[in-house]
């Protein structure tokens, strides 16, 4: 079990691309086609259904390798998750999550109190559900939805143990009691590769912690750095408040985020209004502002600066010609 | 890992010579990152450490006859595509986990493993000191003054039973803690790790491994033997060295002394020193235990009537 547990703590894939130039037999090759030459007549070029229903609990979805948290920080994982939803889609400020046991295929890792599903035929091989892997991940994680499995054993749901013995993670204190060395590793190695989904969640809450204001918040980052700007609110006299009003639609303050940080080649302000929000980037240079879905947003431009408006909340890339890459805001 | 594109061409049997260069090199890639054994390819007798590309190439056959007769492939399009080249590794690592597992459970326990496991349940459950540079165990804290002298500890641990290890003995470590927790209450001393490992290794009963390898040409292991009944062979073993006479003596000691004499009366009968007849029984005693421990009592009982009969055949 070694193998597999130096397998898994390798983070195999980052290996993906290395091969080494190697001579091979033509013998070799032929057996090899041989082999497969009538096993497989039709390939099925169909696949899975390529369908997204409505998420729900007991699907198993396969989770996406790459995304960027809430607070605009690229997170990958070298190998691929699978996992069965455990709960219904619940609600954090507006964002959707839920809970997750993450599906490992190495079922010789197992106990007795594994839950298996040793039919191949739902997702193409047997799998374990590593019911004491319970994680939270934001739904937007998911990336295809792969099938639906019943628990064998509702029991050993944590919601439901809670609620049938009154006492957190009950059931879980009592199957890790006889573990093997290896089945105690394996565990430590898969809760540790599931940072990844629960990192969602608490990317989220974080941002949640330090946003500027309680009904909105703002963070930027480039090159794996954070930053909150700081907010300000400035009162104008009469005069100022109605040019403002007449430009912004705000009336009394003037309120605005400022991301005014010397790393950066330009000073950013950040407003709110009923529209939506408002960017402005304070250079006379070229900028872009593109959305998560890669469209380009609408720019008003002059001398000094780009102004980008109407913009809802969400993950957003600004591509300026000096930044190595894009700097990412996140608008909430 | 593996590129989709290929496992898809190989699974179509139209597999390319870029796609099987490239199968052969990442299962190369694996085998030096994890220093695979060489004894996971079936059948091979060459004991080099350092794998040729053909013996890669006779390996990466191996491994895929293997997932076929395990319809390891049956379901591929049901696994997604991003996960398909994750999938192939995973059975390969599998594969080479259960190959392992398979070629150490015919080897039992090696010493450097019961090294690794001593000292890890040395740090694990007893007191460690280190004494003129040599780590010494103990149940309890100790001073130099209490270690017992290497005669004095070998004595004190000769009359533990030895723990048989088994083809179907698949965690040593509970093995290990056993026989650690046994040598040092037997010694009533604190001993050197050194010492402990060589004392351990030596308490294992590992004949299950020697029997099978004494007859290599044999296909029978000694569970097959013991679960026909048949212990034709380990008796064999046990009676080789039995001259006539010794068969006789050993024969009416342990299954026909209905007079039930005493060693001295018996040494009388067969005009012998009773030291020397001591030493036949004792000696013939650890053989026996060396080479078989019943599993049950019922099992036990068939062994020793066709040890008896052996000894009587032996004895005429």
């Amino acid at each position: 079990m070694k193998t597999i547990l130096q397998f898994l703590k390798d983070n195999a894939a980052k290996e993906a691309d290395i091969t080494e130039p190697i001579k091979v037999s033509d013998k070799g090759l032929e057996n090899l086609r041989d082999l497969f030459r009538n096993e497989f007549p039709i390939v099925d070029k169909s696949k899975y259904l390529r369908i997204h229903p409505q998420v729900q609990r007991e699907q198993i979805w396969s989770v996406k390798t790459e995304y960027v948290d809430f607070e605009g920080l690229i997170q990958e994982i070298p190998d691929p998750i699978l996992v069965w939803i455990s709960s219904e889609v619940k609600q954090l400020e507006g964002e959707d999550y839920i809970r997750v046991y993450p599906i490992s295929p190495f079922t010789e890792l197992s106990t007795e109190d594994d839950e298996i599903c040793e039919d191949s035929a739902l997702i193409g091989f047997p799998f374990l559900v590593e019911l004491w892997n319970e994680q939270p991940m934001l739904s937007e994680l998911l990336d295809r939805y792969l099938g639906f499995y019943k628990l064998k054993n509702e029991n050993f749901l944590i919601e439901d143990s809670l609620k049938s013995v009154g006492e957190p993670r009950a059931e879980y204190s009592k199957s890790i009691i006889g573990l093997t060395p290896e089945q105690e590793e394996f565990r430590l190695i898969e809760i540790s590769r599931a940072k990844y989904l629960n990192h969602s969640v608490l990317s989220l809450l974080s941002f949640l912690e330090n946003r500027q204001e309680q009904n909105a918040g703002v963070v930027i980052s480039w090159n794996d750095k954070i930053e909150y700007p700081q907010f300000f609110t400035e009162q104008h006299n009469g005069a100022l408040t109605l040019l403002i009003a007449a430009k912004t639609a705000i009336d009394k303050n003037d309120e605005y985020w400022l991301a005014d940080n010397p790393e950066l080649p330009f000073k950013i302000f950040i407003r709110k209004d009923k529209n939506g929000f408002i960017i402005t980037v304070m250079t006379s240079e070229k900028v872009r502002l593109v959305d998560q879905k890669n469209t380009e947003l609408n720019c008003e431009l002059d001398t000094q600066r780009s102004v980008f408006s109407n913009i809802d909340s969400g993950i957003y890339r600004l591509f300026y010609q000096g930044l190595n890459s894009p700097l990412k805001i996140r608008l909430k | 890992m593996f590129k989709s594109e290929y496992i898809n061409e190989l699974i179509s049997g139209k597999l390319t010579v870029a796609g099987y260069k490239h199968i052969v090199s990442v299962v190369s890639v694996y085998i030096k990152k994890y220093n695979w054994p060489k004894s996971i390819i079936i059948s091979n007798s060459d004991f080099s450490k350092y794998w040729t590309v053909e013996e890669i190439e006779e390996f990466v056959h191996q491994f895929f006859e293997w997932a076929l007769t395990k319809n390891k492939f049956q379901y591929l399009n049901k696994i997604p595509e991003n996960y398909q080249s994750y999938y192939l590794s995973q059975i390969l690592v599998s594969f080479v986990a259960n190959r392992i597992k398979e070629e150490q459970k015919k080897a039992g326990l090696s010493y450097d493993k019961c090294r690794e496991l001593v000292t890890s349940i040395s740090k694990e459950n007893y007191t460690i000191n280190v004494i003129d540079g040599v780590e010494y165990i103990y149940n309890k804290h100790f001073t130099a003054k209490e270690i017992l002298t290497d005669q004095e500890i070998e004595l004190a641990i000769s009359y533990l039973p030895r723990i048989p290890i088994l083809n179907s003995t698949k965690h040593y470590k509970p093995l290990v803690k056993l026989a650690v927790e046994d040598i040092l209450n037997a010694a009533a001393s604190p001993i050197s790790i050194k010492k402990m490992t060589d004392k351990v290794f030596q308490l294992f009963d590992q004949k299950g491994f020697i029997v099978a390898n004494i007859k290599e040409d044999s296909v029978d292991t000694v569970d097959e033997l013991i679960k026909s009944k048949n212990f034709d062979h380990v008796i064999a073993r046990i009676i080789s060295n039995l001259n006539k006479n010794d068969a006789k003596i050993l024969s009416e000691y342990f299954f026909k002394n209905e007079e039930n004499l005493s060693i001295g009366k018996m040494a009388e009968k067969f005009k012998m020193p009773k030291s020397t007849l001591h030493q036949k029984i004792d000696a013939f005693k650890k053989v026996l235990r060396a080479y078989y421990i019943p599993v049950n009592e019922e099992e036990g009982l068939i062994f020793i009537k066709q040890l008896a009969e052996a000894l009587n055949n032996s004895s005429n």
